[in-house]
């Protein structure tokens, strides 16, 4: 095979499967049950982007061998923060950058212990996702609303595509720059690749992985924005098992939970497959319980071409 | 190379299948839907408790019984607001005649709002929303159960004794409801019942089951237990048993599970409150609305019932459909 097209594939991973299914949905196509209309595009689009800009975070943090099981709880936190600021009456750019500051505040205490204890990623961040839902509950035990229309903007459309799916991409666009073009994409890559050689070779081992959980906040604070526009409240019990889809959508992108392979278009691609497939088995009537079972295996499958693939 | 021709091949059917999809859907839109059933759809918040099973089984019941007339499909949300605005959203592209659901919370208003706009009726099924956009509500009336089972209870009492009072999730409508209507009835009714003790369960039965334990043992005086639900209540009922202390009247609300209908035989419970499942009245009114009926109340109240050891057996007879 030629350089150009193997580096290409090797940098979109995540689109082999989604043509499957693509394929698969134009194969099943009727008058009934169109998947290809407009109205498809802006439904994955508005719906893709919460549980995308967490996967986008979450891939800076795998691509250093790391994980970040706290996402779910830590989104339930911001919103709930932001639904309580919102009903205080400030304006909603406080708001947001106070939901994007949360956010960054809980991932850099993440990422510090993370860096500078001998405990796993996946045991801190399971103690966090803990104590973060706690945490929301605390906060707030019911739902916090009273704020229609206030963030409304973010489920605007630009020229007939929803905002929500303009700030995705662009913050794909942003990290795809920052993991390629940057010294700090590279240490992110070096670390995950192996963690002794890059010590070795100067790469500022902890205070990367302090950064990529703090990235992973700030998109959990994004996330969390976007997710309290669309249900216009805070919900402390909100977001649960977020965290799984993330993972799932980056895995699916073609990264390796090792660390050190995968890019964040991958982990697009992986997301808007999640969302198609969900979207897809609601299209063809498949029975709610019957598609959850399925979920599984069509996940495997997914990862499984991905892995073929990298050899 | 075979792999990235494979590839090529995907990536070029794309816009072509497409195009393909588009131009039939436009040929046929005009032709077919004379000929098909109107769909109806439901959107259910979740299936993981007994009423919420119950009411699940009961709505597809009710759509097999309509189902020479209408397409049916339903949709679970797992208790997850975004999961269902999603899903409500997907019904959408299949051009639903009407939208039964049940929300989540007051997070599905603007979907719900934006369904009720384009001329899709919306009926909502127990929790309301946030916005007058719906067609109408059909729920039942947690303040008259809450009323019906104060007056109950002091009934058997004959007017004059201490209840306690298990309740639901703190802040929760249900409970709220529930709580105020019991109080209010022995406040005004029944000067002579007098709650002695008070505690949030969360509808778990394990919950209360704990909190009764631990309460027996500071060795308090009460006649009746009042419980905000079943599973409560058999958690309140576990605990006296295994201490065994008799003779306290225990009443529960729901009344959607057989093994509550057995303990109120067996004399565990003494009595529970239907909270009606509003999914057979649902599809009537969904079904009214397809006939083009444009009367429909904006709010369907639907009657609780008592259930005891002298209806137990007749209340199973009639409902083949409750939760094990």
């Amino acid at each position: 095979m030629n350089r150009p097209v193997l580096f290409w594939i090797q940098q979109f991973q995540g689109v082999i499967s989604l043509v499957l299914l693509v394929l698969i949905a134009a194969a099943l196509e009727s008058s009934r049950i169109s998947f290809f209309q407009w109205q498809t595009v802006e439904n994955i689009a508005a719906q893709v982007a919460v549980t995308g800009v967490i996967a986008v975070g979450m891939t800076f943090v795998i691509l250093t061998g790391g994980i970040d099981l706290s996402v779910g709880s830590m989104c339930a936190v911001v919103s709930v923060l932001g639904a309580k600021m919102a009903v205080a009456g400030l304006p909603l750019w406080q708001i947001a950058v106070g939901m994007l500051v949360a956010g960054a505040v809980m991932g850099a205490i993440n990422g510090i212990l993370v860096a500078f204890t001998p405990i796993q990623p996946f045991v801190i961040t399971l103690a966090s996702m803990a104590s973060l839902r706690g945490a929301a509950y605390l906060i707030s035990p019911n739902n916090v609303s009273g704020f229609p229309g206030l963030f409304d903007p973010f489920q605007a459309k630009l020229f007939g595509i929803p905002v929500q799916a303009i700030l995705l991409v662009g913050l794909v666009a942003t990290a795809y720059v920052v993991l390629r073009k940057t010294k700090m994409g590279r240490y992110v890559y070096a670390v995950g690749g192996s963690e002794v050689a890059a010590a070795y070779s100067a790469v500022p081992v902890r205070s990367t992985k302090v950064l990529v959980y703090t990235i992973s906040g700030i998109c959990v604070g994004l996330a969390a924005i976007l997710l309290v526009a669309r249900t216009s409240n805070g919900e402390p019990g909100g977001a649960i098992a977020y965290e799984l889809d993330a993972i799932a959508a980056v895995v699916i992108g073609g990264a390796s939970l090792m660390g050190g392979v995968g890019s964040v278009v991958g982990t697009l691609l992986g997301s808007v497959f999640m969302q198609s497939l969900a979207l897809l088995m609601i299209l063809w009537g498949i029975q709610d319980k019957l598609a959850l079972l399925l979920k599984g295996p069509i996940i495997l499958i997914a990862v499984l071409l991905q892995i073929g693939r990298r050899r | 190379m075979r792999q990235a021709t494979f590839l090529l091949c995907g990536l070029m059917s794309f816009p072509i299948a497409g195009c393909g999809g588009k131009a039939s859907d436009t040929a046929d839109s005009s032709a077919v839907p004379s000929a098909e059933k109107p769909l109806v759809v439901f959107s259910q918040a979740n299936s993981q408790d007994p009423w919420r099973q119950v009411f699940d089984a009961e709505m597809r019941a009710a759509a097999a019984a309509n189902g020479g007339e209408i397409a049916f499909e339903m949709n679970e949300a797992q208790g997850n607001a975004e999961t269902q605005i999603s899903q409500v959203e997907a019904f959408l592209l299949k051009n639903p005649k009407v939208l039964l659901i049940s929300p989540h919370s007051e997070s599905l208003t603007a979907v719900c709002e934006k369904v009720f706009d384009k001329g899709i009726p919306v009926v909502l099924l127990d929790r309301g929303i946030e916005s007058d956009k719906y067609t109408t509500r059909i729920a039942g009336d947690n303040t008259e159960i809450g009323r019906q089972a104060a007056r109950y209870i002091a009934q058997k009492l004959n007017g004059r004794g201490t209840v306690v009072v298990i309740q639901g999730v703190q802040a929760a409508t249900a409970t709220n409801e529930r709580q105020q209507g019991a109080l209010d009835v022995w406040a005004k009714e029944f000067p002579f019942i007098r709650v002695v003790g008070n505690q949030h369960c969360d509808y778990q039965r394990v919950k209360a089951h704990e909190w009764m334990s631990a309460y027996l043992q500071t060795s308090p005086k009460f006649d009746a237990v009042y419980a905000h639900n079943d599973e409560m209540a058999i958690g309140a009922s576990m605990a006296l048993k295994e201490k065994n202390i008799g003779g306290k009247i225990v009443v529960g609300v729901d009344a959607c599970q057989q093994e509550v209908i057995d303990k109120i035989k067996s004399g565990e419970l003494t009595a529970t409150f239907l909270y009606p499942h509003p999914a057979k009245k649902g599809m009537e009114v969904a079904m009214q609305l397809l006939r083009g009926e444009k009367n429909i109340p904006k709010r369907i109240n639907l009657d609780t019932m008592l259930v005891d050891i002298t209806n137990a057996d007749q209340f199973l007879a009639d409902n083949p459909n409750l939760a094990n």
